[in-house]
């Protein structure tokens, strides 16, 4: 028999896993070769040796080490057994960033959504031309946070046209500031019988704090030319304005995608700013993406942050609003 | 036909034909915990000497056994029965031997003194054992013995030393050997045939035949 074939042969001839005709084999080449029966032999010894000396005993007490450990598991399969495995293999550092990561997360979610309580009116995507023809849906108003704030007035109160032509709306002739509170609505709310603007509404007014005789603190100015990030509506006043200031903002809210509009989501026609309009108000309804672009043109016209009103219409995420409080040059 | 099917059915012995492990994995899946306590006994020493070949001090082979039956009831309620138990314990001994292995090593803590003369390179005499025969100090001898054998599986591969186990020391068939390696059946006996010509090899530059007493 060939001696390398039998040398490779010697561990399964050991096991005796050797076919009858192969052990032949093997048996007939050791019995020719010296130096193959000692390195069987040297084999077995080892074998022996593994076979003898290598099975060890448990150490004493290690089944009860083993089943204490098992009982301070706790009981296999249940679900906080499960999580405690695993996060008990998770590093600390890593735990505390995920949860760190976790409060961000909900933080900023949060913010988003805070005017929850508003339902949201998707703007017009058609021309204010045909605007003006075909009434927008009813706006929602949404609800002041202070149930004792007074409430606006509703669509249905505002005999205002649809398209909220300007030209056929009464101004408020007095500064929103010497109106106390109930005046204000109680002069909208006889404007509203009679013909109140719908730019104006003197509860957004009071909401806001404008018109109250407060100093309106600059909360925007820094945010100006950061873009945008809308939570709810920028607010911004114009004094002394420029006569033709609402061309140039419909103009704007058109160039970038939008619309002016009330405070209720109509259409507004512009018109030239007389002298005794105060503070007439407008919103600009923009896309979200043109946002920055707006925000800087109403920047450039002499608008100045203010505080947003708390309450108004609301719009889908996509868009961003803009409040523009204007005063006539006298 | 009734009465085959019963006269099969039954066994004189009460049990429900189930092997042992099989009886002791459905206990504890059934929620007898005393099921693992027993799963623990049958095989606390197979696992212990399997740790303690592969990792060659017994503190840390302890520790190593006692991770696996940890880990084993961590997970036995999830053991479907697809393999032996006894197939998927040793698999997690293995595991769990390589694992610390592989860290303590990282850690370089697998520090230990060379056998002298042990390595196929060196030149140094072969080392002769006390030849006090059986009879006047066989607890020392069988000890010198298997401290050797200890140290002659440290030197070899990986692979060797725990094919060599399994088969010359858990006594495993090929196919379980294979089923825990993940292997197939001829390369088990390919390796381990291998595994034993050089365990051969390094000891017959140590001890002698007369070193080894039952």
């Amino acid at each position: 028999m060939d001696t390398f074939f039998a040398r490779n042969r010697l561990s399964a001839y050991l096991d005796g896993s050797l076919s009858d005709g192969e052990t032949a084999e093997v048996d007939a080449a050791l019995a020719d070769d010296p130096e193959l029966r000692r390195e069987l032999e040297d084999m077995r010894r080892a074998v022996d040796l593994l076979r003898i000396h290598g099975p060890a005993q448990a150490p004493a007490g290690f089944h009860a080490r083993v089943m204490a450990r098992v009982d301070a598991e706790p009981p296999p399969g249940r679900v906080v057994s499960l999580w405690r495995r695993t996060l008990g293999r998770v590093p600390v550092e890593a735990l505390a960033l995920a949860a760190a990561a976790v409060i961000v997360v909900l933080v900023i979610q949060g913010r988003g959504d805070e005017p929850t309580p508003a339902q949201v009116l998707l703007p017009e995507t058609k021309d204010m031309r045909q605007a003006e023809v075909e009434p927008p849906p009813p706006p929602v108003q949404a609800q002041a946070p202070d149930a004792a704030e007074p409430q606006g007035p509703t669509p249905s109160a505002t005999p205002a046209s649809a398209d909220g032509d300007l030209t056929t709306a009464s101004r408020t002739q007095a500064e929103p500031a010497a109106l106390p509170a109930g005046k204000a609505m109680n002069k909208l709310d006889k404007g509203a019988s009679q013909d109140a603007s719908p730019y104006y509404a003197g509860w957004e007014q009071q909401a806001s704090g404008v018109g109250s005789g407060e100093a309106v603190g600059n909360t925007g100015g820094a945010e100006l030319g950061q873009g945008i990030d809308m939570e709810g509506p920028r607010s911004y006043r114009i004094s002394l304005a420029d006569p033709e200031v609402l061309y140039q903002l419909s103009a704007v809210a058109e160039k970038a995608g939008g619309r002016m509009t009330d405070a209720e989501g109509k259409n507004l026609r512009p018109r030239e700013l007389g002298g005794d309009d105060a503070w007439v108000r407008v919103h600009l309804v923009v896309p979200r993406s043109a946002a920055a672009l707006v925000e800087g043109q109403v920047g450039a016209m002499g608008g100045v942050p203010t505080p947003p009103p708390s309450s108004g219409v609301l719009y889908g995420s996509e868009y961003a609003v803009f409040v523009v409080e204007l005063a006539a040059r006298p | 036909m009734i009465l085959l099917l019963l006269g099969l059915a039954w066994r004189p012995d009460g049990s429900d034909g189930l092997d042992p492990d099989e009886e002791l994995v459905r206990r504890f899946q059934g929620g007898d915990k005393a099921a693992f306590s027993d799963i623990v006994q049958r095989y606390q020493d197979r696992v212990y000497t399997l740790s303690l070949r592969w990792m060659g001090e017994q503190e840390v082979a302890e520790e190593v056994a006692q991770d696996v039956f940890v880990a084993l009831f961590r997970s036995l309620d999830r053991f479907r029965g697809e393999s032996r138990l006894s197939t998927w314990i040793f698999r997690v001994t293995v595991n769990h031997c390589k694992n610390r292995r592989l860290y303590r090593r990282r850690r370089k803590v697998d520090q230990h003194e060379p056998l002298e003369g042990l390595r196929p390179d060196d030149d140094a005499p072969v080392r002769q054992l006390p030849d006090d025969g059986p009879g006047t100090d066989t607890r020392v001898h069988r000890s010198e013995a298997g401290r050797l054998l200890q140290d002659a599986l440290e030197r070899l591969d990986e692979s060797h030393r725990t094919i060599l186990v399994l088969r010359d020391v858990e006594d495993l068939p090929y196919e379980e050997i294979a089923e825990i390696l993940d292997l197939p059946r001829g390369t088990v006996k390919s390796r381990l045939h291998r595994a034993r010509a050089e365990l051969a090899r390094v000891l017959s530059r140590v001890i002698g035949p007369e070193d080894i007493f039952e």
